[in-house]
């Protein structure tokens, strides 16, 4: 296991990224005891020029870096609590669909693209409108709107698995069908799964942004999305603002991406290309 | 029925739902001895894995059973209520698949699958499982059992994973074994080798087997009796020397006079020869024969009316033609 991450450098960069990441999230309280949100000095401090703040302060004297590594908590925690409910929902709604087939497949497909009809962000904007901004809205908000996408996958993932013959002959030695599903046929769709969810955490974290930006984010937690939004009056003379949240942004979404597209070509050697 | 009598397929009509038109099996009928080998034999498409599918509730979704009966060990099957049928199934009736890779799950070792099947039906402990399945491997002739259950399916060779479905379909020592073409996918050295080992395991348990296949030698090597298949329909069923012997129906005749022998041809002896034509398609509705458009004794007969299965001596022949006299004593 370890060599098959090693010998793929994407995988690596990814993971490594990843767990910078993690690691500024876990540290935040320890380095950052206190309020990201008090001020601790004179404002809009440039990077670097104020010793108290190696990364400057906004336009009210909040410390940036405290921003960045709190933000951190809530980015990660939100894009992985919401793409796990996606997931548990996804995988079942997909599972029981492509498996049954039939009247199951079509009621269960018809409810999936009820919710794909409608523009991901208005239905993630309205369910936080019906129930007030908190993470948890944030966090629901986001699972309802990804999970059709991993029904979906699991569903074509099922689809031709059920065919297989080590379906038919788990049938055929009297194997409950739920058994078949979950034990069997499942781990045979892991790989796209894994591959899928680590895009969905991607997707969710900048949805997650986008939000905070609008305002539609928790206001009593500081996100990179919030931090975006509150620094947007200072583009012209301050973009440092913006610009460092926006960078743990982009290395976060990054970090996510590597690790999909490195656990898809170290599942998928066929799609390995070929060293001369 | 007969007592000995395991299985018993009676008059079995198959098509497919939305077109009833469509039949694919237009009545057919055939009993299974305790502890015996009945082959069913035919071309592609005639309906012998089917008839297996049905025997064991697993038809594709889309076709219907319309007529017929399926009775096991003097009950009828309950083909339609999976709960019940999952009893039957890996228990009292086993299956061996013809792509033994395909058969098996990529993501567990086989050591697990093959306990499995045990776990599924008997009260026992996994490490109690494990060694049955040792010893299961070791009764099916894989090498070194103890590391080899530990084996993932793709590190196995083609005829170790046939090994493995067929331990599979033994673990549970079921009564009967239904082979839908067991060797088709393998070398012929494996095939001789699969097929010994499917014998032997019915010497020492007493499971009767249903082979499908359409491998005459291997038939005429294995099997007690033979049905063969033509367009949905049994055409002839005997036993195996008697079927070899003296074949009956022209369609019979004309699958042997097809099977090529090895050696040089002997004074005599036909050329290797075809049956002209195709098989009818499933929605043609043929007021006769379905063999007809094919045969070479067609009369006007043929054309009108459908034959009946009936007795020429010990062979159940649906033929007009054949005769009391081409029967032999």
């Amino acid at each position: 296991m370890m060599r098959l991450i090693l010998r793929n450098w994407t995988l690596s960069l990814g993971l490594a990224l990843l767990a910078l990441i993690l690691l500024m999230a876990l540290s935040a309280p320890i380095l950052y005891p206190g309020d990201p949100y008090a001020m601790m000095g004179p404002p809009l401090q440039w990077p670097g020029t104020y010793p108290g703040a190696p990364l400057g302060t906004d336009s009210l004297g909040r410390d940036i870096a405290a921003g960045i590594f709190h933000g951190a908590r809530v980015s990660l925690m939100v894009g992985f609590v919401s793409v796990a409910c996606a997931l548990v929902v996804g995988i079942l709604v997909g599972a029981f669909a492509g498996y049954y087939g039939g009247w199951v497949d079509d009621a269960l497909m018809r409810i999936t693209e009820l919710f794909q009809t409608i523009p991901q962000f208005m239905l993630a904007i309205v369910i936080i409108a019906i129930m007030g901004p908190s993470i948890q809205a944030v966090i629901i908000s986001l699972g309802v709107v990804s999970w059709p996408t991993v029904a979906r996958l699991v569903r074509s993932e099922f689809l031709v698995l059920r065919e297989r013959a080590f379906v038919h002959s788990c049938i055929v030695i009297g194997m409950s069908d739920l058994r078949i599903i979950f034990a069997q046929i499942l781990p045979n769709a892991l790989s796209s799964i894994t591959v899928m969810a680590s895009v969905l955490v991607a997707t969710a974290i900048l949805m997650e942004s986008a939000l905070s930006f609008l305002g539609f984010g928790d206001p009593n937690v500081i996100t990179w999305g919030t931090m975006i939004g509150l620094g947007r009056s200072q583009l012209r003379d301050a973009w440092y603002i913006i610009a460092i949240p926006g960078l743990a942004l982009l290395v976060t979404a990054l970090a996510l991406n590597l690790v999909g597209e490195g656990i898809n070509d170290a599942m998928n050697p066929r799609l390995r290309k070929r060293k001369i | 029925m007969a007592k000995d009598t395991l299985l018993s397929v009676e008059d079995l009509h198959l098509s497919v739902s939305h077109m009833p038109e469509a039949r694919i099996l237009r009545g057919v009928s055939f009993d299974v001895t305790r502890g015996k080998t009945l082959a069913i034999v035919g071309e592609s498409g005639c309906g012998k894995s089917v008839t297996s599918l049905a025997v064991m509730g697993l038809l594709p979704e889309g076709l219907t059973k319309t007529a017929g009966h399926i009775r096991f060990d003097g009950t009828d099957l309950p083909v339609t209520d999976n709960e019940a049928m999952r009893k039957i199934r890996g228990d009292r009736i086993g299956m061996v698949f013809q792509e033994p890779m395909a058969a098996l799950n990529p993501v567990y070792t086989i050591g697990n699958q093959v306990a499995e099947v045990i776990l599924e039906h008997e009260n026992i402990s996994r490490a109690e499982a494990r060694e049955r399945v040792i010893a299961l491997m070791r009764e099916v002739g894989l090498p070194d059992p103890d590391h080899i259950v530990d084996e993932y399916p793709h590190r196995l060779s083609g005829g170790q994973r046939q090994r493995v479905v067929i331990a599979m379909a033994l673990a549970c020592n079921p009564d009967l074994l239904i082979a839908d073409e067991p060797t088709t996918a393998l070398d012929v050295t494996v095939q001789a080798q699969i097929m010994r080992l499917l014998k032997g395991a019915q010497a020492e348990l007493g499971v009767a087997i249903v082979l499908i296949t359409h491998n005459l030698g291997l038939v005429a090597q294995v099997a007690d009796r033979v049905a063969v298949m033509y367009a949905g329909r049994k055409v002839e069923e005997a036993e195996t020397r008697r079927l070899f012997s003296a074949p009956l129906h022209p369609y019979t005749r004309g699958l042997l006079a097809a099977t090529p022998r090895p050696g040089r041809r002997q004074e005599g002896e036909l050329p290797l020869s075809e049956i002209p034509g195709m098989v009818p398609s499933i929605t043609e509705d043929l007021r006769g024969c379905r063999f007809a458009p094919r045969c070479p004794l067609a009369s006007d007969i043929c054309h009108r009316v459908i034959p009946e299965p009936r007795m020429i001596g010990a062979t159940s022949v649906a033929c007009h033609n054949t005769t009391e006299t081409e029967a032999p004593a």
